[in-house]
């Protein structure tokens, strides 16, 4: 039985989650120096903490997404040390639990997505574990945002497929209603602090996807039209390729093996790569089976819009809008679905 | 901006037309309404996209480096700040001068930019373009603030603790994923090959949870660049985290000053002061051994 329970402010659930500190580590979306993107509770200035209502509840997803909580931009696999010639392997100390307050529908469409390859056999186990030990809270936006394209991608910016939903109850109040077994747990620990009450669920929005939603299949086999389009050619001119559209794509999930020594200690970690870099698909002996930017920036795309809907089934876009945002020279998944016929873009 | 736009146009159909060019770089309308953004015409039809206003920040100088740009005839168009980085790079042997045809235009500053408050060299020089365009009812160049005043940060910055100043860049640096956006947009940033993008260096650490590789990363970088730098202010604003290079290239640029006296990249000529070695110059890691 799901209980939904009220608090009376924001910062009334916040003191309660700094008062689980020792259980779970709380990140929430905030700004620093004018940008938005999750912090840790105890490591926020006053300021920071003050900024996560209108962050969370914004029309907007933040700067940075919620996939660096499952895949984190650098993450060890292996701590060894040397001793004369014995080399021996230290024990990684595992990350605890962690409640992210405040995910939006997109960002939580797009962990879906990259669960179908992290959490597909042979499982990733360092994923999984993290995903194991997160409870997402959803925020979801009020309307479609500015720049964003959720609907197109079959993604309600009003629903969202959590552990816990938190909604704006009347006044100041938010409103957390369980959807999952964690969500449940969390919200008995909650209880159990004193500072809630238990409340009325408010009624979820159906949400409206069907509005002009693109058809996985027939994006994937336009694409497959695509393959020698001049347009590949004709964007890749203004390409910087920098790794901009990769690391801030909450879809994007290519990442390198590499070590690291000091003298008599060492790590092999895993950090986040870009296919828009030009030593990505780099060989050892020199040959690069991509050379070329456009070679680059046509992959990039169709893993997105083609690869990807071939082997899960999906189309590995959200709609997020953060590759036309951020982009300096205004490359995105709408120049390519323009091209397509469908322009996306809404602003 | 509308009068060099139009002119812009007319320019680049008659050299496209001609055949006099392979293709006309400048800008077009963005995605986004409010930011316009690189393009290539290779048609006169294509010419009729181009436009130039006072978000026409990117600097188009770099993409000549471009496989796709290095055998063909290129037209381009260039603020002043871009044009020095051009001057550079013909005066380093990088580009051929008679493969352009230069438009320069005149530069009325980018919106929200310290650089072009303080701007002195807004539009290229007339004898260094084939043509200069501008606005025939340019009510003349925008006061220009002084660098101090253009850069207050920098001010509230040396005026820190070194604990706090330690604080501020570590929040900044914090923040940065590597993503090279700020190397990429940078119109000076010109190696052939990055000493950043070598297969597993020793010197640096891919990692992007070590803060100390980004602040590695970001002062080497600033050090390639700081007497080189024309002032574009691209690495700040194209940086998705919003992280101040700049401060750290112009705070730079000014240490450059004392030491060496005024240089300004691709107005003086070369060798810019840290690209030689003269007997005179401050030693600051002492000159009798070690």
């Amino acid at each position: 039985m799901n209980t939904t329970i009220r608090s009376t402010t924001l910062e009334n659930l916040l003191a309660a989650c700094d008062r689980l500190a020792n259980k779970y580590r709380t990140f929430a979306p905030t700004s620093e120096d004018g940008v938005t993107g999750f912090r840790p509770l105890d490591q926020m200035t006053k300021e920071q903490r003050q900024a996560i209502e209108e962050t969370a509840f914004a029309n907007k997803p933040t700067v940075g997404s919620i996939k660096s909580f499952f895949f984190p931009d650098s993450e060890i696999y292996i701590k060894f040390s040397r001793q004369g010639r014995k080399v021996e392997q230290m024990e990684l100390e595992g990350m605890g639990p962690q409640i992210i307050l405040g995910a939006k529908p997109c960002d939580i469409k797009s962990v879906e997505l990259i669960d179908k390859v992290f959490l597909a056999e042979p499982v990733d186990s360092l994923y999984q574990d993290k995903r194991q030990k997160t409870i997402v809270v959803a925020t979801v936006c009020g309307e479609v945002g500015e720049g964003c394209s959720c609907r197109e991608f079959g993604i309600s910016p009003v629903v969202a497929a959590a552990d816990l939903m938190m909604q704006k109850g009347s006044g100041d109040e938010i409103i957390l209603t369980p959807e999952t077994a964690k969500g449940e747990e969390l919200v008995k620990e909650l209880l159990a602090l004193g500072s809630f009450a238990i409340a009325k669920p408010l009624p979820l929005s159906a949400g409206d996807t069907a509005v002009d939603q693109l058809s996985a299949e027939e994006v994937q086999n336009r694409m497959d039209e695509l393959f020698n389009s001049p347009l590949w050619d004709k964007l890749a001119m203004t390409c910087l390729g920098c790794g901009t559209c990769t690391y801030y794509c909450p879809t994007c999930h290519c990442y390198d093996i590499r070590d690291f020594n000091r003298r008599d200690q060492g790590v092999r970690y895993r950090t986040w790569d870009s296919c828009m870099f030009s030593n990505f698909t780099n060989m050892a002996g020199g040959h690069n089976p991509r050379p070329t930017r456009s070679d680059r920036l046509r992959n990039r795309f169709f893993h997105k819009l083609n690869y990807f809907v071939k082997k899960q089934g999906e189309l590995a876009c959200v709609g997020c809008g953060r590759c036309a945002e951020l982009c300096p020279v205004g490359i995105s998944i709408s120049s390519v679905l323009k091209e397509i016929g469908r322009d996306v873009h809404v602003s | 901006m509308r009068k060099i736009t139009e002119a812009l146009r007319e320019v680049a159909t008659k050299l496209l037309h001609s055949s006099e060019v392979d293709l006309v770089l400048g800008y077009t309308r963005g995605e986004k309404a409010k930011a316009s953004v690189p393009y290539v015409a290779t048609t006169p039809e294509e010419a009729a996209n181009l436009c130039f206003d006072n978000t026409s920040s990117k600097a188009l100088s770099k993409y000549l480096l471009q496989d796709s740009f290095v055998a063909k005839k290129t037209a381009l168009v260039l603020k002043g700040c871009d044009y020095r980085a051009v001057k550079m790079m013909i005066d380093e042997n990088r580009i051929e001068r008679g493969q352009l045809y230069l438009i320069g235009v005149s530069c009325q500053g980018m919106e929200n930019s310290p650089f072009c408050q303080s701007c002195q060299h807004k539009s290229p020089p007339a004898e260094g373009v084939d043509i200069l365009l501008s606005e025939d009812d340019a009510t003349g160049e925008r006061i220009a603030k002084s660098l101090q005043e253009a850069f207050p940060e920098i001010e509230k910055i040396e005026r820190m603790s070194e604990d706090e100043r330690f604080e501020y860049w570590k929040r900044q640096f914090s923040r940065c994923k590597r993503c090279y956006t700020c190397r990429n947009a940078c119109p000076v940033c010109t190696c052939r090959v990055c000493m950043f993008d070598r297969e597993n260096p020793d010197y640096i650490d891919a990692a992007k949870d070590q803060l100390a590789q980004h602040q590695f990363y970001h002062i080497i970088r600033s050090f390639h660049v700081s007497d080189r730098c024309v002032g574009c202010g691209q690495c700040a604003r194209v940086c998705p985290e919003g992280v101040p290079l700049h401060l750290l290239h112009q705070k730079l640029q000014r240490e450059l000053h004392k030491f060496y006296g005024s240089y300004k990249a691709g107005v003086d000529e070369l060798p810019n002061p840290l690209s030689h070695a003269h007997k005179n110059e401050p030693d600051f890691f002492g000159k009798v051994g070690r």
